[in-house]
């Protein structure tokens, strides 16, 4: 199963800071909700998620530029498109 | 969104049941959303929103409102933005798109009430959202029987003004609602304290027509062959236009919809070629209401246009921004928002015209009706929408849904069997 990559965040402006920062050196990068399995660790809704193959370039980006974060958690596949589970 | 957790108390929520909310947000976005592939870039904002979705937006209105601004919560698509935005108040949409409200809807409202008004209400007495908590006055409308006994139990609990929309389109109907907006416009002014000009509400009038504007471009972009952005995308970005700021709104959707003109010059799609399009038509699909949509496009199809409230029935038309009166002013904004055809109506015929305009001009392959449980308006539509698209050759498949999940599989069902016809 794949993993996914989260990079949890204090706040809204350290993760756009992270997301910017990612797109500028065009490292794939998406907004997502903090996974609830995860929001022990981080006090903010939102974090950074990576798909595997930019984690390396996300890391070594993030120590380049000594960007600001909680630390870079990691799930199985969290995702199921027909799981059919809404609000 | 636990740092939201202070603002929340202070809006007087119940924080154990709104957590309980909460905690199913990030699967069903990852779910909806993040497990797309080729995800157009701009939607990087709405990804930001929805993931703070009680905490973004909600903490902007309160500050807002320590500069003395009013917010003012709608229902309805009928209800003019620009004498709002005119007065220097603020619109925000209310929730009503979640299962999770309906059950405090149902101990107050009768169980064959439509899922979205009890979940409206639900959603309100249940203090667990915070639009709801923050508005300083609801203003509804008579667009159906539901909400309005549903007006008169949340008017016990907030202020709440109604605006009586006509049930025809007769010439003398858009003078009776040009009456209505403005008698609605002496009542936005009493509760700002602001006055309505002819300069501010034509800077308003501008407002809303420039956010309207954005939003039909992203729609037009949905309309190539080259599909740029998903039915479930173009959906969130919809739902979210309703509470957003209308100049940001106007903003953001034009960024998105350079990326998507740029896609379609590129031959970027969300989808392979030959996948079948539809056009999904009926009642509104409030946030975060994303059933339907994902269900036909994990099916094979794809979602190219909505024609519903929470679709093109919200940016369709423009408001004259030419005259020099308020009384002018307030006929413009009723011709304009009578064009919007409502199944209040009687008759209806605009909304056939404009489901049949809508199926050549998104190349449309077949069209799936659906309607929430109760709501007796769209459900009797379905026949006459259904014959109009038959006697055009246009495949059509009517359903029924609510906010439940346990119907996906049965939805599924019928949604795949109707896009394996499609597919011949």
């Amino acid at each position: 199963m794949a993993k996914k990559f989260y990079i949890l965040v204090e706040n809204n402006t350290q993760g756009m800071a992270i997301h910017h920062l990612l797109d500028e050196k065009g490292i794939e990068n998406h907004i997502s909700p903090t996974p609830r399995l995860l929001t022990d660790e981080a006090p903010c809704g939102m974090s950074i998620l990576l798909p595997h193959a930019s984690l390396e370039m996300a890391q070594a980006c993030l120590n380049e530029n000594e960007a600001k974060y909680i630390k870079i958690a990691s799930l199985d596949d969290p995702f199921e498109p027909k799981r059919d589970r809404y609000m | 969104m636990s740092d939201y957790q202070k603002m929340w108390q202070d809006l007087g929520m119940d924080m154990e049941q709104h957590d309980m909310l909460c905690q199913v947000l990030p699967s069903a976005v990852g779910d909806v959303f993040l497990s797309q592939e080729n995800r157009p870039k701009s939607m990087d904002f709405w990804d930001l929103v929805i993931s703070e979705v009680h905490g973004i937006r909600p903490a902007e209105l309160i500050e807002e409102q320590k500069k003395g601004r009013k917010v003012f919560g709608t229902f309805c698509v009928y209800v003019p933005d620009e004498v709002v935005v005119a007065a220097n108040g603020i619109v925000t949409g209310l929730c009503g798109g979640s299962q999770f409200w309906v059950p405090g809807g149902e101990a107050v409202l009768s169980k064959s009430t439509c899922p979205l008004i009890k979940a409206s209400v639900g959603a309100r007495l249940g203090k667990t959202c915070p639009f709801f908590r923050i508005a300083d006055i609801y203003v509804g409308e008579t667009t159906c029987d539901g909400k309005k006994k549903a007006y008169e139990i949340l008017g016990e609990d907030v202020p709440l003004y109604v605006m009586d929309v006509p049930q025809m389109k007769r010439p003398q109907d858009i003078i009776k609602w040009k009456d209505e907006i403005a008698t609605f416009a002496k009542k936005v002014e009493e509760f700002t304290g602001n006055k309505l000009t002819v300069e501010n509400l034509n800077k308003a009038i501008h407002i809303i027509n420039e956010k309207r504007k954005a939003l039909a471009r992203v729609y037009n972009c949905r309309k190539s062959k080259c599909l740029p952005i998903s039915g479930r995308d173009a959906l969130l970005m919809m739902q979210i236009s309703f509470f957003d700021d209308p100049e940001r709104c106007a903003k953001m959707c034009n960024r998105l919809a350079d990326e998507l003109e740029e896609r379609i010059a590129k031959g970027i799609s969300v989808v392979p070629e030959g996948t079948k399009r539809i056009l999904v038509t009926g009642t509104p699909l409030a946030v975060p209401n994303w059933k339907l949509h994902n269900i036909i496009e994990t099916s094979g199809a794809a979602v190219v246009c909505e024609e519903m409230c929470t679709g093109t029935r919200y940016f369709e038309n423009l408001v004259d921004e030419t005259k020099e009166s308020l009384d002018e002013q307030f006929m413009a904004l009723s011709e304009r928002y009578m064009k919007t055809n409502c199944a209040c109506f009687t008759p209806n015929r605009g909304r056939i015209d404009d489901i049949l305009r809508m199926v050549e001009e998104y190349q449309v392959d077949g069209v799936i009706d659906c309607s929430l449980k109760f709501c007796c308006l769209y459900d009797t539509e379905k026949r006459a929408v259904s014959q109009a698209l038959k006697a055009k050759g246009v495949p059509v498949l009517s359903l029924e849904t609510d906010y439940t999940d346990t119907d996906a599989e049965q939805l599924r069902t019928r949604i795949g069997a109707f896009i394996e016809i499609l597919n011949g």
